[in-house]
């Protein structure tokens, strides 16, 4: 048995799947998630590219931080347990994959947006410009799966 | 600035050429398929059936665990191997051996998936 055939043989993702309310739940949390996520991405990268007027760009990152983080662990936790349900679909999934692509870049670029994000270098504007690119991009990829 | 525009973009990008959810990609006209079945995926958001008709192989969008239940359907009734009759609407590309079942027959029994639609 592959992993996507184990996942979802679990007792979770089966009851998920045949379940009345918890997938729409799980599926809006994982909605709220991804809005969180963005929510709190789109005004600190566009503070840190000096595109808007605000409050001092660390400030900003200081205090968005801490939501974009919590919206990325909500919809990743919600995401997981979606995926789960149809996991066997999902990795032969083109808009899947290329969101695991997008999103595994995002998240090597956060990986540095929190070291140098703030600093206000040349490198720290080309970080927050590749995260709010890619951020955008994983949700319309994701997005897309509903579509194919 | 110019960023807010590509947002713009982005979101007209998004708009989906054909959702599967709801009935605004089906044709008006009522739809008859009828058929085995010869592979189910059972299941939320929806459950699909592939059904072999007429040579043809048809992809039959039918409910949700719960409506699919409400209709009287058990996985069982839904699983390869079935003869039923898909009555709803096929999508309005009719290149696509694609429709959405409103109401199932199986042995002359009728399951309606959609009792409120009329």
């Amino acid at each position: 048995m592959t992993f996507p055939e184990a996942l979802e043989a679990t007792a979770l993702a089966q009851h998920l799947r045949a379940s009345r309310w918890a997938y729409p739940l799980v599926n809006a949390g994982h909605v709220a998630g991804l809005g969180l996520l963005v929510g709190a991405v789109v005004p600190m990268d566009l503070r840190l590219l000096h595109l808007v007027p605000g409050p001092e760009p660390a400030a900003v990152v200081a205090f968005l931080r801490p939501f974009a983080v919590a919206g990325l662990v909500m919809a990743g936790v919600f995401g997981g347990l979606l995926f789960a349900t149809a996991a066997t679909d999902y990795v032969q999934n083109g808009w899947f994959r290329l969101k695991m692509a997008l999103l595994a870049a995002a998240l090597v670029n956060a990986g540095l947006h929190v070291r140098l994000g703030a600093a206000g270098t040349r490198a720290g504007q080309a970080i927050a410009a590749v995260s709010l690119l890619l951020w955008p991009l994983v949700l319309l990829a994701g997005r897309m799966i509903g579509y194919s | 600035m110019r960023l807010f525009h590509a947002f713009v973009v982005l979101g007209l990008l998004a708009t989906p050429a054909l959702a599967h959810h709801g009935w605004r990609w089906t044709a008006d006209g009522e739809f008859s398929l009828t058929g085995v079945v010869t592979e189910s995926r059972l299941g939320n958001p929806h459950g699909v059936l592939t059904v072999e008709a007429n040579g043809e192989s048809w992809t039959v969008e039918v409910g949700q665990p719960w409506r699919n239940a409400q209709a009287g359907l058990s996985d069982d009734m839904l699983a390869p191997g079935a003869e039923l009759t898909a009555e709803g609407h096929r999508s309005t590309d009719p290149a696509q051996l694609l429709m959405k079942a409103e109401r199932i027959v199986i042995g002359g029994q009728l399951h309606d998936l959609y009792p409120d639609r009329s």
